[in-house]
């Protein structure tokens, strides 16, 4: 053999043996965990449930099985949970983690870091907030739910991208906790009977729940955050000045409701003022008219610019009452200090002095809404 | 010991090839975790720092190619001869040499270590160790051109890897960019001296230079790699900078493969694995014209035989690069190394032009003085 050849065998030889799996995770030998929740029990113990996938039955369905163990820190629990596990446990496809509120109150900074600290979690799954024990909502068996992690993964993943619920990942939060002037926001999920559903935002300090505020008003937060819009909102107005353009009275009424389309907005927060700390925040909107709980007479002159301008002044007025919300709780959700930040040259701004200085904060609130069109119908 | 090398023309390469050489070198594994560490000093001015950095840099590339066009064909074990003598300048070709072994352990241990880190965390450091070494002995006894073809290869996947990071900037607050210097010039300065290691290596020109075919389109080559290299690290400082909030940033370690960790396609959900592993295409190339480096150097030196040299250093190398265990005493190595980049790839070659020029015209004087100037010369060598 001459030189050549040894040379390429050799080479040929290292391609097929150091390629070779060095550790393999074969899928049907491992228990693949697709949601945890965790639950305080007592002081200082943590219950940890991991909804896992389960066999999958001949006609196809995919089931789930959800395991529970305790132990004093989230990664001791999982090590517990292999002790009630025929396979390893293997957490790569984890797409879903809920805390209860209790231990949410307390701080969960340290299960967010061991989460942040293992390569093999993505950065891309949600957290997420219960008010009850989580055991209750991911061990229920749920009549139309055949894997509820995937489910709640489902269904967090297109409110975010359709409704009110801000981005909630793993990185979102870290990347708000760990920034000077803004906290996170993450979804509570609740379960009523054989329903999970997203019910409110919890606000945060720091990485400890304060308070929650409502989806009504969750929803300007959103549109203040500026990722993903929300595709829909309604407005709840006083008659005022639409009397006059409403048609066929039959009953007497004192407000006017409107569901709107979202089909594009745009927000600006200025700093106008650093020593009285006032902000001026500007929402662009454009619309279009899904529905109207009273018969409106659109064909009439200036209604519908009547229309907008009373949406434009209720719509400042909610998202004021949300932003004293925030303000009241004391958790800067939208990221005032961030803007603060930018535009005041060395404020050397940390979190402790703006979780001092947000409430002190004045907001002067304007919402612009363009409506492009009341649907196929006027 | 010859000052001046003449490769034969079949062991040559084109100046061409610098442009990869040289980016290769330079971005090697520093990119992964560079940003940190400037932003530690700089805050979210930690561009400007950068863009500071690269211009010295272009500064100093420009220096070197200043030296090394005065000898023609020679290179810095040459020119180290030639200027201080040969006691002194040998010694100073030695430190250079040990300079570079620790230089290749570091990368080669570096790498190692975010192996470990994210992907498999019980991959035993002797095995990749092994592998790698291999790769360089391989194409250290292949020579140049074989190097410039794998460099080729390494540039492609950084920069094909490069195009990743418009996922992370859909996530960026541009408003973490604001306001605009506001840190001081000493901190500025400071950042700007955090990025000494990341952007060292392009003085390896200091070896390559006889080789080039095309000697003079060498500077256009060598500037316009060390300009990609920088718009690369400019742009991926400012991506970093609004993705990751400050305090964020500060606590991850390899932030460049953090911000991988978003990118999600049906497909292959995590990115940021296989950009690990294919990241070796672009650190092999650094190891190999290190280990080439060295071997030159040795057989310059003491005239150890090529093939010897490369085993030798191998398994030198594989044995210094496992008595490091945790990651303490890898950025202990760091914090070391790029004290030594500082002074070797930015302040040295200021002091060899000066020595040039002293040396030079004293030489000079010597010659116009006697009359027999012209053998002075040829004794002094």
């Amino acid at each position: 053999m001459n030189k050549l050849q040894i040379k390429s065998i050799s080479v040929v030889i290292m391609l097929v043996l150091l390629s070779g799996c060095f550790h393999s995770n074969v899928l049907e030998r491992t228990s693949i965990s697709v949601a945890v929740g965790y639950d305080k029990i007592g002081e200082g113990k943590i219950q940890t449930s991991s909804v896992l996938y389960g066999a999958t039955s001949k006609e196809g369905k995919e089931s789930s099985q959800v395991i529970t163990v305790e132990g004093e820190t989230s990664k001791g629990a999982r090590l517990n949970l292999n002790q009630k596990l025929g396979y390893k446990v293997v957490s790569g496809q984890i797409r879903f983690i809920a805390y209860e509120g209790e231990l949410a109150r307390d701080g969960i900074l340290s299960i967010v870091d061991t989460l942040s600290r293992d390569p093999s979690y993505g950065d891309m799954m949600y957290l997420a907030v219960t008010e009850k024990p989580i055991r209750d909502i991911l061990a229920y068996k749920y009549p139309n739910i055949s894997n509820v992690g995937n489910y709640l993964t489902r269904l967090i993943a297109h409110n975010i991208e359709d409704s009110w619920v801000p981005s909630c990942t793993l990185h979102d939060f870290r990347n708000d906790f760990y920034s000077a002037g803004k906290e996170a926001v993450l979804p509570i999920v609740e379960r009523t009977n054989n329903e999970v559903n997203v019910t409110a935002l919890a606000l945060f300090q720091k990485d400890v729940m304060v308070g929650k505020i409502e989806p009504e008003q969750a929803v300007y937060i959103k549109l203040l955050l500026d990722r993903e819009q929300p595709e829909s909102l309604e407005v709840k107005m006083q008659k005022d000045g639409m009397a006059k353009y409403v048609k066929n009275v039959h009953h007497p009424f004192e407000t006017i409701k409107t569901a709107l389309g979202n089909l594009g907005s745009k927000s600006s927060i200025k700093l106008i003022s650093k020593d009285e700390l006032q902000f001026d925040i500007h929402i662009r909107m454009n619309v279009e008219l899904q529905e109207i709980s009273e018969d409106y007479d659109f064909t009439e002159k200036g209604a519908v610019q009547q229309l907008e301008t009373e949406l434009s002044k209720q719509m400042s007025i909610d998202l004021l009452n949300a932003l004293n919300q925030l303000k009241r709780l004391k958790s800067d959700a939208v990221g005032f200090g961030e803007v603060y930040r930018s535009s005041v040259r060395n404020s050397r701004l940390t979190k402790d002095r703006w979780q001092d200085m947000f409430p002190k904060a004045k907001f002067n609130t304007k919402v612009t809404v363009n409506l492009i069109r009341t649907g196929t119908i006027e | 010991m010859d000052v001046r090398i003449k490769p034969r023309p079949n062991k040559r390469i084109q100046s061409f090839a610098l442009l990869f050489i040289i980016c290769n070198v330079q971005i090697g594994i520093g990119v992964f975790g560079f940003q940190r560490y400037v932003a530690r000093e700089a805050g979210h001015d930690a561009w400007i720092s950068v863009l500071l950095a690269g211009l010295v840099c272009h500064f100093s590339g420009w220096m070197i190619l200043r030296v090394l066009r005065r000898y023609e064909s020679a290179d810095l074990y040459g020119i180290h001869q030639d200027l201080f003598g040969r006691w002194i300048g040998g010694a100073l070709s030695i430190v250079l040499i040990l300079y570079y072994v620790i230089v290749t352990v570091t990368i080669l241990r570096t790498y190692i270590e975010a192996v470990q880190s994210w992907i498999f965390p019980e991959f035993p450091t002797w095995l990749l160790a092994v592998v790698l070494l291999f790769l360089s002995w391989y194409a250290g006894i292949s020579g140049l051109r074989v190097i410039a073809g794998v460099s080729f290869m390494g540039f492609l996947v950084i920069f094909a890897f490069s195009m990743l990071y418009y996922n992370p900037i859909q996530y960026g607050q541009w408003n973490r960019l604001l306001p605009i210097a506001e840190a001081s010039p000493y901190q500025l300065f400071n950042g700007a001296v955090a990025m000494g290691f990341t952007l060292s290596g392009f003085e390896i020109v200091f070896f390559l230079y006889p080789y080039l075919k095309d000697k003079e389109k060498s500077q256009k080559y060598m500037q316009l790699s060390m300009l990609l290299t920088n718009a690369l690290y400019l742009f991926i400082m400012i991506v970093t900078t609004i993705f990751f909030s400050q305090d964020q940033l500060l606590r991850s370690v390899w932030s460049s493969i953090n911000m991988l960790k978003i990118v999600k396609y049906p497909f292959l959900e995590r990115i940021e694995v296989l950009a690990m592993g294919v990241w070796m295409f672009a650190v092999v190339p650094g190891i190999i014209i290190l280990t080439w480096v060295i071997s030159r150097g040795m057989r310059r030196l003491f005239n150890f035989e090529h093939k010897k040299v490369l085993i030798i250093f191998s398994i030198g190398v594989f044995v210094v690069s496992l008595v490091f265990h945790n990651r303490q005493q890898i950025d202990m190595l760091n914090n070391l190394i790029s004290k030594m980049s500082l002074i070797i790839s930015f302040v040295y070659p200021i002091i060899l032009n000066i020595a040039v020029a002293v040396v030079w015209s004293w030489r000079q004087r010597q010659a116009n003085k006697g009359e027999g100037g012209s053998q002075h010369e040829q004794t002094s060598n």
